[in-house]
């Protein structure tokens, strides 16, 4: 059996969870809680362990992909599942300049844990208050041209783009050699 | 698609820091709406960039031109200053223009320079306000460039991260940078080889032993100070676009999970197969972990045809 795995992360409210939901073939196994600390004024539930999906091939080759919790303070799911992933797309809701900071130290960590390609999935870019996104890849660190990870817009909630997302990390997998034979 | 936001999410240094690695030019618009024990501060500013550098501060709420500056500093006289107001000048800053014509010297424009930023110095005092930056681009039209405030500037500029630098040192609230300071568990990683700002003692001792490795509060034991000071000076240095804040990743063991993390088999993930295991390394190391290209291949083929 072939399983490529793929962890969708990003701070709360960027969209890890309608993301894995327009995409994966079967219900996805989701870990929702309601939201009890600031959480709570943004959405009704936040992911406490993950969300899982899946997309078949055919018999013998799967596509999983883990949308991780946002707060730090679920940061050992994060440590359990980004070193077993093969890739993994980071969203930043480009509409949300108070998520920034906390995006920036977010994408350091997982920088420290894996050193698996990403890709930066930015949401909500047709927002009136969406950023642009190299003033995105500044805030978060991304300035230097070389090591910059390709940046694309996504809407979570259409499966054409969130695939056209996927895509573009296989892409990288490739193009990178890491994690491949 | 602008930057615009409030400074109690995206704050003042942030800010600067944004302007300056992006080396952007154009208008910077803030409105200080409660300023707590500084009322003085409410209002409106306009802050001008050229190339990631500040050029001119424009307090919009208690304007005074510059040609007024001057003058009632009494560098130049009112019948020069009139005639100097209703010409049409070059464009080039004013301040330029009038050393040129040898009508006020290096020293007064760099007065007349400093008290501009020092009303942005007292700016990371303010906890509550909006901005929105309008940016100048080449590819801007001609009437952008032509809002460029010729007449406010004095030709003087300073680097936006090196505001932030002189500024924090000043800084005596740290209340409303709280939230920014770097955790004590946390190292810096160097973003350059070399600063390009000249640093005070203390920060160039966090500089030397920022190493992606030690923490912070690892460091204030080094250099016998307290962590809060290191913590501060860090922050300062990240704002300088220095150096990084970064955690330190342990490596760990799947014993270390087995014993003190949740157990993962309460979540019914199936297939079977795909259970995550909870050991932790850098990346999928095992062979069989390893992808084909020829897989990888028919996963992008599989996308394109099922949702393309």
């Amino acid at each position: 059996m072939e399983i490529l795995k793929i962890g969708i992360t990003g701070t709360v409210g960027a969209g890890k969870t309608t993301f894995v939901r327009s995409i994966s073939e079967i219900d996805v196994v989701n870990t929702d809680r309601v939201a009890s600390d600031e959480t709570a004024l943004m959405k009704a539930t936040t992911t406490v362990a993950f969300d899982f999906g899946r997309l078949t091939l055919n018999s013998g080759q799967i596509l999983h992909l883990y949308g991780t919790p946002g707060q730090f303070r679920f940061n050992f799911m994060w440590d359990i599942l980004m070193p077993k992933v093969h890739g993994y797309v980071f969203l930043v809701d480009t509409s949300r300049p108070q998520d920034f900071r906390a995006s920036r130290r977010l994408l350091n960590y997982m920088k420290q844990k894996t050193q698996s390609p990403l890709i930066v999935g930015l949401t909500h870019a047709d927002s009136h208050k969406a950023w642009k996104s190299e003033d995105i890849a500044l805030t978060l660190g991304l300035s230097n041209f070389v090591t910059k990870p390709p940046i694309i817009e996504v809407n979570a909630t259409n499966s054409h783009s969130v695939a056209q997302c996927l895509i573009l990390l296989v892409e990288q997998l490739i193009q990178q050699g890491i994690n491949v034979v | 698609m602008t930057i615009s936001g409030f400074l109690e999410s995206f704050s003042f240094p942030e800010l600067l820091r944004l302007i300056d690695l992006g080396s952007k030019s154009g208008r910077l618009i803030l409105q200080v709406r409660s300023a707590e024990n500084k009322p003085q501060l409410m209002g409106l500013y306009h802050i001008w960039f050229q190339e990631g550098r500040l050029v001119t501060v424009i307090n919009r709420s208690h304007y005074q031109s510059l040609i007024t500056q001057i003058e009632n500093r009494g560098w130049l006289s009112p019948f020069v200053s009139r005639r100097i107001a209703n010409s049409r000048l070059p464009d080039i800053p004013l301040g330029s223009y009038l050393e040129e014509k040898k009508l006020i010297t290096q020293q007064q424009l760099n007065y007349l320079f400093q008290t501009q930023i020092a009303q942005v110095y007292q700016l990371f005092e303010v906890p509550v306000g909006c901005f929105l930056f309008h940016e100048i681009s080449p590819q801007s039209d001609l009437d952008k460039k032509k809002r460029i405030p010729w007449l406010e500037m004095t030709g003087k500029s300073i680097r936006a991260a090196e505001i932030s630098l002189n500024a924090l040192r000043l800084q005596k609230n740290w209340d409303i940078l709280a939230e920014q300071l770097p955790e004590s568990s946390y190292a810096l990683t160097k973003l350059v080889k070399q600063p390009y700002f000249k640093l005070i003692p203390l920060e160039w001792q966090v500089w030397e032993l920022a190493d992606g490795q030690m923490p912070l509060k690892t460091i204030a034991g080094e250099i016998n100070q307290p962590v809060l000071n290191v913590q501060k000076a860090a922050l300062s240095l990240i704002m300088a676009g220095l150096v990084d804040e970064m955690p330190i990743v342990y490596s760990t063991s799947a014993t270390k999970y087995k014993s003190d993390r949740p157990n993962l088999s309460l979540v019914h993930v199936s297939p079977k197969n795909s259970t995550i295991t909870t050991t932790a390394e850098n990346q999928p190391s095992n062979q069989e972990d390893r992808l084909k290209v020829s897989f990888l291949k028919t996963v992008i083929d599989f996308l394109r045809s099922k949702f393309g």
